[in-house]
C-alpha cells in the first residue's frame, strides 16, 4: 500500500488538514513542518489509520472526540486506488470515503501479519524509537534476528536449547552410568529381576528330587511304624498275662468255697435290712404313743382354768353400736350453735327481699310471693330474644338498599361488554396446525434432517475409496453382486494358488531332475562303465586273437599278415592276444564288480529321463496355469475397471467399494426422502399460511392483510420453495421460529407469526367470553342477594310482632302490669330469683338445727339403758364416758373367750394323735413277723444267723462272677483255656523284663517313624511353599516392567538425542553459510550511510547474554568497534541501516506498508543526510518512504537529487512543490 | 451321530508375563500377573459348564524358555478339573514352536484322558462314540520347516476328521514360518475342521472345511488388542453348524488413536483423549483395560503436546485416573505423534529450512552410537527390548523415520516456544 493523501479532521492539533504524497516507487516524500506543527500527530494518525483510534486517545486535546476522523487515499500493490479511514467510536470504525462502514477484512488484507507493535517498531519511527536499536530487532524473531545471531557465531537460544535437550537426554539415559537416572535405575531392576527369575525358578529336576526325598521319608515312616506295631503286640501279650494271673486265683478260690457249702441258703439280700427297719419302727411307734397321751392330759387342765364374763359378751353388739354413735352425738352438740345463727341470717335476707317486692307477707310465707317458675323462665327467654329482633327490624331497610345498588352496578357492567364473535374456524385451523407439532421446530427438524442427510451423503461419497467421478456416475454404475466378485476373486486366487503350486511342482521337478543328473554324474565320474556291447566287443577281439593264434599254430594256413597287423598292430600277436584277453577279462571283472553301480547308473539314467519328463509336464502345467491365471486376472481387471480400484484390486477393496457404494445409495435415498419431506412440509405450511391469512382477515377486516409473498418462512424465501440444500453445501441457518411480535409486524413474519397472531386472536376471544359470563353471574348473584334482603326484612318484622304478643302473656302470668317496660320486668325477675333462693336456704338451715337436737337426745337415752343392764356401776357416769368404759370391758371379755377356744382345739388334736400312734405300733409288729417268716426263722436271733450264711454264699458267688468278667476284660476276650496256657508259658518273673524290652523297641521305632514323618511333613511343606511361591512369575513380571521402563526411557532419550543432533546439524549448516544476506545488506546500507567509513557489520555473542553488534571501519579493519563506541550520528545511521534491512526483509514476505520517519536524520551531517536520502529513495522502490522534518536544509539537500524523485510538502503554509 | 460341541484354543502362553507395563505400586499387579492363568481357568470353567465333548489346544501352552515347574503343575491342576468332570473331558494338545523344547513338557505327565500328541509322526485320537478322529503332530524342535500337514492321514468319509496343527499357514505377517502349508492344501485334505495355532489373532481362513486360528487366550502386549479367547465349535449330525468365538481374557489391550486434527488447545486434546478412552473402556466390558494412547494429527496444540512428552503422558494418565480406577484402566504408554497445522503462520527463521533438510540418514550414525552405548550396558537388553524397539533398530543402523519425525516435532515445539 502507498498513500496518495492523508486527511485529518478534528484530530490532534488539526481541525481539517489534507496532505498529499507521491505514491510512485522510487519517489521520496519529504514533509516539512516546524516544531509543534504536528509531525508526531501525523505519525500517530498513521498508526491509528491502520489499527483504529484508541478509546482514550490524547489526540482529542484540542477538538475533543466528536467529529474526529482520519481518511486516506491510497493505491494498492496492483496500482488500483482506494480510500479508507477511521472514525472515533466503538467496534468496527473502519469507513470509506463517504463514512460508510467497511469490512474489517479490507484492512487485514493490507496489513498481513503486521500488528501495531511491529508497525511502530519498523514503519513509524522517530529518533527515539530508532535508537531502541538492536534489542527490539532481536526480539522480533524471524530471519533478521536469526541472521544477526548466526552472524554472531551462533544461535544463542538455539544453542541453549540444544544444551537443554542434551540435559534432558542425560537426565533420562546418559551414556555414562549414573544409578539415579531412570535408565540405569530400570536397568538395575532389570538385572535384579533376571537374577531373581533364575533364583526363583522351580526346575523340574529340583521338583523331582524333592518328590523322591518325600517318597523315601514316607517309606521310612511306614517301616518303623510296622516295627512299633509288632513291639506293641508283644507288650500287650505280656501285659495281658500279668493282668490275668490274680484274677485266675480269685476265680479258683471262690469256686472251692461254693463247692464246700452246698446248704448255704439263698436269701433276698434286702431281708436283713427289712428286719432291722421293722425293729426300729416298733420302738419309734411306742415312744410316739406315750408322748401324745401326756399332751392331751395337759391341755384338758389348761381349758378348765380359763373363765369368761358371759353377760358382757351377750351385749357386745349393742355396746359396739353405741361406740359408733358416740362420735356423731359429740359433733352435733358442737355444730348446733353455728347452724342456728346461719338460719337466722337467711331469714333476715328473705324479709328484706319481701320488702323489695313490696310484700307484707311474713318470712315463713315468703314462698307465696314468688311467681311460678314456668312464668319466670318464659319471661326470661322472651326478654333474651327482644334485643335481637328489635335490631333486625331496624337494620333490614339499609341492607335492602345496599343489595339494590349492587344489582344496579352489575347490570351496568354487563351492559358495557360487547357481543361475542364466531372464531370456530380459526380455532379448528390452529388446532390442525398444532396437531402437527410446533411448525418452527418441525421446520428446523426438517432442515436439520436435510442437512444431516446431505452431510451423510457427502461423507458416504467421500468414503468411497478411489472414486472421483461424482455421485451420479457412482449410482449409475451397475456392478455385479458381491457374490459374483467373490466368486471371480476366488477363481483368480485359485488360479494364482495353482500357478504357485505348479511353480513349486516345476521347481520340485527341476530339482529332482538336477538331483538325478547329479547322481548320474557322480556315478559316472570315474569314467563310463563298460556296457554289454563293450564286453562283447572285447571278447570278440579276444576271440579274433585266439583264432589268429590258433590259425597260425594249429592250422596249415597261417593268417594273413594284414589280419594280424589289423589285430596286433605293432605288437607281436601273442602279446596282443594276451592284452586282448586281459582287457576282456578286465571288462568282465569290472562289470561283475560294479554291477550295482551299473544298475544304479542305469536307474539314475532312467530317473533322469523320468525327471525330464516330469519337468516337461510341469512346465506345461505351469504354462497352462499361468495362462489361466492371466486370463482370470484379465477378466478380474476388466470387471473391476468400472470401479476404478486399480488394475488388480484386492477382493476386500472391491467389497469395501461396493459396501461404500451401497452406503452412498442409501444415503442418497435418505437425502431424497429428506428433500421430499422438506417440500411436503413447506407445502403444508404454505397452505396453512393462506388459510390463516383468510381467517384472520375475516376476524380483523379493518387490519392490513399480511403480505405473504415471502412465504411461510420470512421474506427471504419464495413461497413453495423450501430452503433445501442444493448440492452438498451446508444449509443456511434456519429462520428464527419465534414470533417477532404482535399485529401486523407479526403477520409479516410468516407462519409462526401468523400462528401467534391467531393464538392471540383466539385468546382475546376467550377472555371476552369469560368476562361476559362473569358479568351475568354477578347480575344473578346481585338479584338473589336483593331478594334475600327483602325477605329478611319481612321476617324480622313478623318475628317482632309475634314476640310482643308472647311478652304480654308472660307479664300477665307474672302478675306484672301489661305495659311494663321489658327491662323493668327483667329486673323484677332477678328479685324473684333471689327471693326464691334465700327462702330455700333459710328453710334448710332450720330443719338441720332440729335434726341435731334429736340425735343428741337419742344417744343419751340408749347409753343409760345399757349401763343399767350390764354395768350398774356406770349409771352415774356421763354418757360418752360410760360408753368408753363399756368398750374396754367388752374387749377384755372377747380376748379371754378366744384363748379358751384355742386350748380346746389343741386338746382335741392331741387325743386324735394318740389314737393314730397306737394303730401304727400294731402295724409295725405285723411287719416284723412277716419278715421273720420270709427268712424262715421263728425269732430274731435265728433270723440273723441264717442271714449271715446267705451273705457269705452270695459273696463267693459274686467273686466268682467278677473274676470271670475281669478275666474276659483283662484277657482281651481270649478263652479261659488260652489264658491259662499263656500264663503257664511265661514264668511270672520274666514278664517285667520282657515288657521293658518290648517298650524300648517300640519307642525306638516310634521315634524313627516320627522323625520320618517330620521329614515328610517338612518336605511337603517345602514343596507346597515352592508350589505356591509366585516369585518366579513376579520376577518375570518385574523384568518385563523394567524392560517397559527401559524401552520408554530409552526411546524418549533417543528422541532428545536426535533433536539435539538435528539442531546441531542445522546450526552447523547455518554457520557454514557465514554471513547471511540480511547481514550483508545491513553492512552495505551502513557503509553507504556512513559514506564508506565503515566496511562491515558483525555480530558477536557469548554464553552470558544476547548477541551484540560489532563494526569494522574501512581504515582500521583489524579493530572491532562496539555500538557504544560510535558517535551519536553514526549510531543513528547504524540503527537506520538495521531498520531498513528489517523493512526490506519484512516486505519480502508481507504486504508493504509506508515507512514514516520523523526527524530521523537530525543527527546526520549534510553528506550523510544526503546519503541517507539516496538510500531511502532506493528503499522506496520497495516501500513508500515519507520523511518528516523541521530542517529546511534537508529540502535544500534534497534538491541535489535527480529531478522528480523528491516530493516536498509543507503543513500549513505551503503548496506542495517538487524539487530536485 | 449325537450333537456335541468342542473348544479349540491355542497359544495359551501360561505364565508368560504381559509386556510393556511399567511398574507402579498402585497397579493391580496380581491381576496383571495372573492374566494368562486366569484366562485358562476361565476356559476350563467354560468347558466344564458347557459340558463340551473335548478341548483342543494347538500348541504353545507356555513359553519354551520358561522352566518353572509350577507352570506345569498349574496346567496339570486345571486339566485335572477336566478329568474329574462328568463325563471326563479329553484335552488333546500338540506342542508348538514355543513349547517344543520345553523342559516342563518333557517331564509332564498329563492326567488322563488328556493327551499330548506325538512329535515324531502324526498321531490320531479316535473318539468312536462321537464319530470323531483328531489328528495332530507336535513340534519336535523349535523350528519345524517341514510341511507337517502333508503327512497327516487321509480323511475317513465315515468320520468327522479334525486336524490339529501349529503352523503359519501361507505365511502370516509378524509370525515366523513354521510347519508351512497352504490353505488350499488344508482344504484339499478332506478334514472337516483344521484347528490351527501359532497366529495370535483370531482368523477364520476358510469355511467348509473350517480352517481357524482362534487367537491366543490372553493378549500379552499392546499389539495383541481386542477380545481374546477360544473358538466353540458345534457339530450336529456329522456337520459343523456353528463356529463362534468365546472370550476368556481378563486383561484387555487396546490401542486408542486420538486424532487431534483441528483441535485448538491442549485441554481439548486431553478431553478428546478421555472420550476415546471412555469408549475403549466400555468395550472392555469390565476387564482391566491396558491402553496405548496414540495422539495423532495436525493441531495448534502440537507445541504443548510435543515440548514435554513426559508431561503429556502424565496428563493423559491423570485423565484416565479421572475416568476409572487403576484396577479398571491402565495406561501402557502414550505416543505423541502430532504435527503443526499446515496453515500455521510461524516465522520461518533460518533454522527452519535447515531442520527440514535433515533426513533420517543424517542422524543414523549418531543414533546408532548413542543406542549402542546404552544397549551394551547389560546383556540381553537388546533381546528383551525386541528387534522392533527404535533404539535396537537404531543400533543396527535402521533408525525409524517415525522417531526422527518425533524429534523434529519436539524441536519445532521447543523452538517455537523459545
Amino acid at each position: 500500500m502507498r498513500l496518495t493523501a492523508l486527511s485529518l479532521t478534528r484530530y490532534g492539533n488539526f481541525e481539517s488538514q489534507r496532505i498529499t504524497f507521491d505514491p510512485r516507487p522510487g519517489a521520496l516524500n519529504l514533509l516539512l513542518a516546524p516544531n509543534g506543527a504536528g509531525k508526531s500527530v501525523l505519525r500517530a494518525a498513521f498508526c491509528d489509520l491502520l489499527f483504529g483510534i484508541g478509546g482514550q486517545t490524547p489526540m482529542g486535546f484540542r477538538y475533543g472526540y466528536p467529529g474526529m476522523r482520519i481518511a486516506a487515499e491510497a493505491v494498492g500493490p496492483d496500482g488500483s486506488p482506494f480510500t479508507f479511514g477511521r472514525r472515533k467510536g466503538q467496534g468496527n470504525t473502519l469507513v470509506d470515503a463517504e463514512g460508510t462502514t467497511l469490512d474489517p477484512a479490507t484492512i487485514t488484507r493490507l496489513l498481513g501479519r503486521t500488528d501495531r507493535t511491529l508497525l511502530e517498531r519498523l514503519f513509524a519511527l522517530d529518533t527515539e524509537r530508532l535508537r531502541e536499536g538492536q534489542d527490539e530487532l532481536f526480539a522480533s524473531n524471524g530471519a533478521l534476528a536469526d541472521a544477526l545471531e548466526s552472524g554472531a557465531g551462533g544461535f544463542h537460544h538455539a544453542r541453549r536449547l540444544r544444551k537443554a535437550l542434551e540435559e534432558a537426554r542425560d537426565s533420562l539415559a546418559p551414556t555414562r552410568r549414573s544409578a539415579s537416572r531412570p535408565f540405569y535405575a530400570a536397568l538395575d531392576r532389570f538385572t535384579a529381576a533376571r537374577r531373581s527369575v533364575s533364583a526363583s525358578l522351580l526346575r523340574p529336576d529340583q521338583w523331582q528330587k524333592q518328590q523322591q526325598a518325600l517318597d523315601a521319608a514316607i517309606q521310612r515312616q511306614t517301616d518303623q511304624n510296622r516295627i512299633a506295631d509288632t513291639a506293641s503286640a508283644e507288650i500287650a501279650r505280656l501285659e495281658r498275662i500279668r493282668r490275668v494271673i490274680p484274677w485266675l486265683a480269685e476265680h479258683d478260690a471262690a469256686a472251692v468255697w461254693l463247692a464246700a457249702h452246698p446248704d448255704a441258703p439263698v436269701l433276698d439280700p434286702g431281708l436283713a435290712a427289712r428286719l432291722a427297719e421293722t425293729r426300729s419302727a416298733i420302738v419309734l411307734a411306742d415312744h410316739r404313743l406315750q408322748q401324745d397321751r401326756a399332751t392331751a392330759a395337759r391341755l384338758a387342765d389348761q381349758q378348765q382354768q380359763i373363765a369368761v364374763d358371759a353377760a358382757v359378751l351377750a351385749e357386745a353388739e349393742e355396746i359396739d353400736r353405741l361406740v359408733d354413735g358416740a362420735g356423731a352425738a359429740r359433733k352435733a352438740a358442737a355444730d348446733r350453735p353455728n347452724v342456728t345463727a346461719q338460719a337466722e341470717a337467711r331469714r333476715a335476707d328473705v324479709a328484706a327481699l319481701l320488702r323489695d317486692l313490696g310484700s307484707a307477707l311474713p318470712v315463713d310465707q315468703a314462698a307465696a310471693a314468688i311467681p311460678p317458675s314456668t312464668a319466670t323462665r318464659r319471661a326470661r327467654r322472651l326478654h333474651a330474644n327482644y334485643a335481637a329482633r328489635l335490631e333486625a327490624v331496624r337494620r333490614a331497610p339499609a341492607q335492602v338498599a345496599d343489595r339494590e345498588r349492587e344489582r344496579d352496578a352489575a347490570l351496568a357492567q354487563r351492559a358495557a361488554l360487547s357481543a361475542a364473535g364466531g372464531l370456530s374456524g380459526l380455532d379448528a385451523l390452529v388446532k390442525e396446525i398444532r396437531s402437527d407439532g410446533n411448525p418452527a421446530f418441525r421446520k428446523r427438524e426438517s432442515e436439520a434432517a436435510l442437512v444431516a442427510a446431505t452431510e451423510a451423503l457427502g461423507a458416504a461419497l467421500a468414503r468411497v475409496p478411489g472414486w472421483a467421478a461424482g455421485l451420479e456416475a457412482l449410482v449409475a454404475l451397475a456392478p455385479y453382486l458381491p457374490e459374483a466378485y467373490e466368486r471371480m476373486f476366488d477363481d483368480l486366487a485359485a488360479t494364482r494358488t495353482e500357478v504357485a503350486r505348479q511353480l513349486d511342482l516345476r521347481h520340485t521337478a527341476r530339482q529332482a531332475r538336477n538331483e538325478a543328473q547329479d547322481r548320474l554324474t557322480a556315478l559316472t565320474a570315474g569314467g563310463p562303465l563298460p556296457d554289454e556291447a563293450s564286453l562283447a566287443h572285447s571278447r570278440e577281439r579276444r576271440d579274433t586273437g585266439w583264432r589268429l593264434i590258433f590259425q597260425r599254430a594249429f592250422t596249415t594256413e597261417p593268417p594273413e599278415p594284414a589280419a594280424e597287423q589289423a589285430f596286433a598292430g605293432p605288437l607281436p600277436l601273442p602279446i596282443a592276444y594276451e592284452r586282448a584277453v586281459t582287457a576282456a577279462d578286465r571288462i568282465a571283472d569290472r562289470r561283475v564288480q560294479e554291477a550295482a553301480s551299473v544298475a544304479n547308473a542305469q536307474a539314475a539314467q532312467t530317473a533322469l529321463l523320468d525327471a525330464e519328463t516330469r519337468v516337461g509336464g510341469a512346465e506345461t502345467a505351469y504354462r497352462i496355469a499361468s495362462e489361466r491365471r492371466d486370463q482370470t486376472a484379465r477378466v478380474w481387471s476388466q470387471v473391476c475397471a468400472p470401479l476404478r480400484q486399480g488394475d488388480d484390486p484386492a477382493l476386500r477393496e472391491v467389497l469395501a467399494f461396493l459396501t461404500a457404494r451401497d452406503r452412498v445409495i442409501d444415503a442418497r435415498q435418505k437425502h431424497a426422502a429428506a428433500e421430499a419431506a422438506e417440500r411436503a412440509l413447506d407445502a403444508s405450511h404454505a397452505d396453512w399460511v393462506a388459510r390463516l391469512v383468510a381467517l384472520l382477515d375475516d376476524g380483523a377486516a379493518t387490519k392490513t392483510p399480511p403480505p405473504l409473498a415471502g412465504g411461510g418462512w420470512g421474506e427471504g424465501a419464495p413461497l413453495g420453495e423450501p430452503p433445501a440444500v442444493r448440492g452438498y453445501l451446508p444449509p443456511p441457518p434456519p429462520p428464527n421460529p419465534l414470533p417477532q411480535g404482535e399485529g401486523e409486524s407479526g403477520l409479516r413474519a410468516g407462519l409462526p407469526s401468523l400462528l401467534a397472531a391467531a393464538d392471540k386472536r383466539l385468546s382475546d376471544a376467550q377472555r371476552a367470553e369469560k368476562a361476559r359470563a362473569a358479568a351475568d353471574a354477578r347480575v344473578d348473584s346481585a338479584n338473589k342477594s336483593l331478594d334475600q334482603a327483602r325477605a329478611a326484612q319481612r321476617d324480622a318484622e313478623t318475628a317482632l310482632a309475634g314476640w310482643r304478643a308472647d311478652w304480654a302473656g308472660a307479664l300477665q302470668a307474672l302478675g306484672r302490669p301489661p305495659d311494663e317496660d321489658p327491662d323493668v320486668t327483667d329486673d323484677m325477675l332477678q328479685v324473684y330469683a333471689a327471693l326464691e333462693q334465700a327462702q330455700k336456704e333459710a328453710a334448710s338451715l332450720t330443719e338441720r338445727v332440729a335434726g341435731m337436737t334429736r340425735d343428741i337426745a337419742r344417744f343419751s337415752a340408749a347409753t343409760a339403758e345399757l349401763t343399767g343392764r350390764v354395768a350398774p356401776d356406770l349409771a352415774a357416769s356421763e354418757p360418752n364416758t360410760a360408753v368408753s368404759e363399756l368398750r374396754r370391758r367388752l374387749q377384755q371379755v372377747r380376748e379371754q373367750a378366744k384363748q379358751r377356744a384355742l386350748v380346746a382345739d389343741q386338746h382335741r388334736a392331741a387325743v386324735a394323735a394318740a389314737e393314730t400312734a397306737a394303730r401304727q405300733l400294731a402295724a409295725c409288729h405285723a411287719e416284723r413277723d412277716a419278715v421273720l417268716a420270709l427268712i424262715g426263722a421263728d425269732d430274731v436271733e435265728a433270723a440273723e444267723a441264717r442271714l449271715a450264711l446267705a451273705a457269705e454264699r452270695a459273696r463267693h458267688a459274686a467273686a466268682l462272677a467278677e473274676a470271670a468278667v475281669k478275666l474276659r476284660e483283662a484277657g482281651d476276650l481270649l478263652p479261659l483255656a488260652d489264658l491259662r496256657a499263656e500264663v503257664a508259658a511265661v514264668p511270672p518273673d520274666d514278664i517285667p523284663a520282657g515288657i521293658a524290652h518290648a517298650v524300648q523297641q517300640r519307642q525306638d521305632a516310634q521315634a524313627a517313624a516320627q522323625e520320618a514323618a517330620a521329614a515328610a511333613s517338612a518336605l511337603r511343606q517345602q514343596m507346597k511353599q515352592a508350589e505356591d511361591d509366585t516369585g518366579a512369575r513376579d520376577a518375570a513380571a518385574d523384568q518385563q516392567a523394567a524392560v517397559a521402563t527401559i524401552g520408554r526411557v530409552l526411546e524418549d532419550a533417543l528422541v532428545q538425542h536426535l533433536a539435539a543432533e538435528m539442531l546441531d546439524q542445522a546450526l552447523a549448516a547455518v554457520e557454514r553459510e557465514g554471513d547471511t544476506a540480511v547481514l550483508r545488506r545491513i553492512s552495505a546500507l551502513f557503509t553507504r550511510l556512513t559514506g564508506g567509513a565503515y566496511a562491515r557489520v558483525l555480530t558477536e555473542t557469548d554464553d552470558l547474554g544476547p548477541p551484540r553488534l560489532t563494526l569494522l571501519q574501512r581504515d582500521y579493519p583489524d579493530e572491532r568497534q562496539s555500538v557504544r563506541e560510535l558517535s551519536e550520528g553514526t549510531r543513528d545511521q547504524l540503527f537506520l541501516a538495521l531498520r531498513l534491512a528489517a523493512i526490506e526483509e519484512h516486505a519480502a514476505s508481507a504486504p508493504p506498508l509506508p515507512f514514516l520517519g520523523d526527524d530521523i536524520l537530525q543527527t546526520f551531517d549534510d553528506s550523510r543526510a544526503l546519503a541517507a536520502m539516496q538510500v531511502l529513495r532506493e528503499v522506496s522502490e520497495t516501500v513508500q518512504v515519507i520523511l518528516l522534518t523541521h530542517h529546511r536544509h534537508l529540502v535544500e539537500l534534497a534538491a541535489t537529487l535527480p529531478d522528480g524523485i523528491v516530493h516536498v510538502c509543507r503543513i500549513g503554509a505551503a503548496a506542495e512543490t517538487a524539487v530536485g | 451321530m449325537a450333537s456335541f460341541r468342542f473348544l479349540h484354543c491355542a497359544d495359551l502362553h501360561i505364565d508368560s508375563p504381559l509386556r510393556g507395563l511399567e511398574a507402579d505400586p498402585d497397579a493391580p499387579a496380581a491381576r496383571i500377573r495372573a492374566a494368562t492363568r486366569d484366562a485358562f481357568i476361565a476356559l476350563i470353567d467354560y468347558a466344564i459348564a458347557q459340558n463340551v465333548a473335548f478341548v483342543l489346544a494347538a500348541g504353545d501352552l507356555y513359553d519354551g524358555e520358561w522352566q518353572d515347574w509350577r507352570t506345569g503343575q498349574f496346567l496339570i491342576a486345571q486339566l485335572g478339573r477336566l478329568a474329574r468332570a462328568t463325563p471326563p473331558i479329553p484335552f488333546i494338545a500338540i506342542r508348538g514352536n514355543h513349547d517344543a523344547e520345553s523342559v516342563i513338557t518333557r517331564r509332564l505327565d498329563l492326567p488322563k484322558p488328556a493327551r499330548l500328541l506325538n512329535a515324531t509322526r502324526p498321531e490320531t485320537i479316535t473318539l468312536p462314540e462321537l464319530g470323531v478322529r483328531i489328528h495332530g503332530q507336535s513340534f519336535r524342535a523349535r523350528e519345524v520347516t517341514d510341511n507337517l500337514a502333508a503327512g497327516y492321514p487321509a480323511a475317513d468319509p465315515g468320520m468327522l476328521d479334525i486336524g490339529l496343527l501349529h503352523t503359519s499357514v501361507d505365511g502370516r505377517e509378524g509370525h515366523a514360518s513354521y510347519a508351512p502349508c497352504t490353505v488350499q492344501q488344508l482344504r484339499d485334505h478332506g478334514y472337516a475342521y483344521w484347528a490351527l495355532g501359532h497366529v495370535h489373532t483370531r482368523e477364520v481362513l476358510w469355511e467348509n472345511p473350517w480352517i481357524v486360528f482362534p487367537g491366543n487366550t490372553q493378549g500379552r502386549h499392546a499389539r495383541e488388542t481386542g477380545a481374546k479367547g477360544a473358538t466353540l465349535v458345534t457339530v450336529q449330525d456329522h456337520r459343523i453348524t456353528t463356529v463362534e468365538p468365546i472370550t476368556f481374557d481378563t486383561v484387555r489391550w487396546a490401542q486408542v488413536a486420538v486424532p487431534l486434527d483441528g483441535v485448538s488447545d491442549e485441554d481439548t486434546a486431553f478431553a478428546l483423549a478421555r472420550s476415546h478412552l471412555s469408549d475403549a473402556l466400555a468395550q472392555a466390558e469390565g476387564r482391566l483395560l491396558a491402553a496405548r494412547i496414540l495422539l495423532t494429527g495436525a493441531t495448534p496444540a502440537h507445541t504443548a503436546l510435543n515440548r514435554d512428552t513426559g508431561a503429556t503422558r502424565e496428563k493423559i494418565k491423570a485423565e484416565a485416573a479421572g475416568l476409572a480406577g487403576i484396577d479398571e484402566l491402565w495406561i501402557e504408554s502414550v505416543a505423541v505423534s502430532v504435527t503443526q497445522p499446515r496453515t500455521s503462520d510461524l516465522p520461518p527463521g533460518r533454522l527452519s529450512p535447515e531442520l527440514d533438510r535433515i533426513t533420517t540418514a543424517d542422524l543414523r550414525a549418531a543414533a546408532a552410537r548413542y543406542s549402542r552405548d546404552l544397549l551394551d550396558k547389560a546383556n540381553a537388553l537388546r533381546e528383551a527390548l525386541g528387534e522392533d524397539h527404535p533404539a535396537v533398530a537404531a543400533a543396527r543402523d535402521e533408525l525409524p523415520d517415525r522417531l526422527v519425525e518425533r524429534a523434529r516435532a519436539l524441536l519445532r515445539a521447543r523452538l517455537e516456544e523459545a
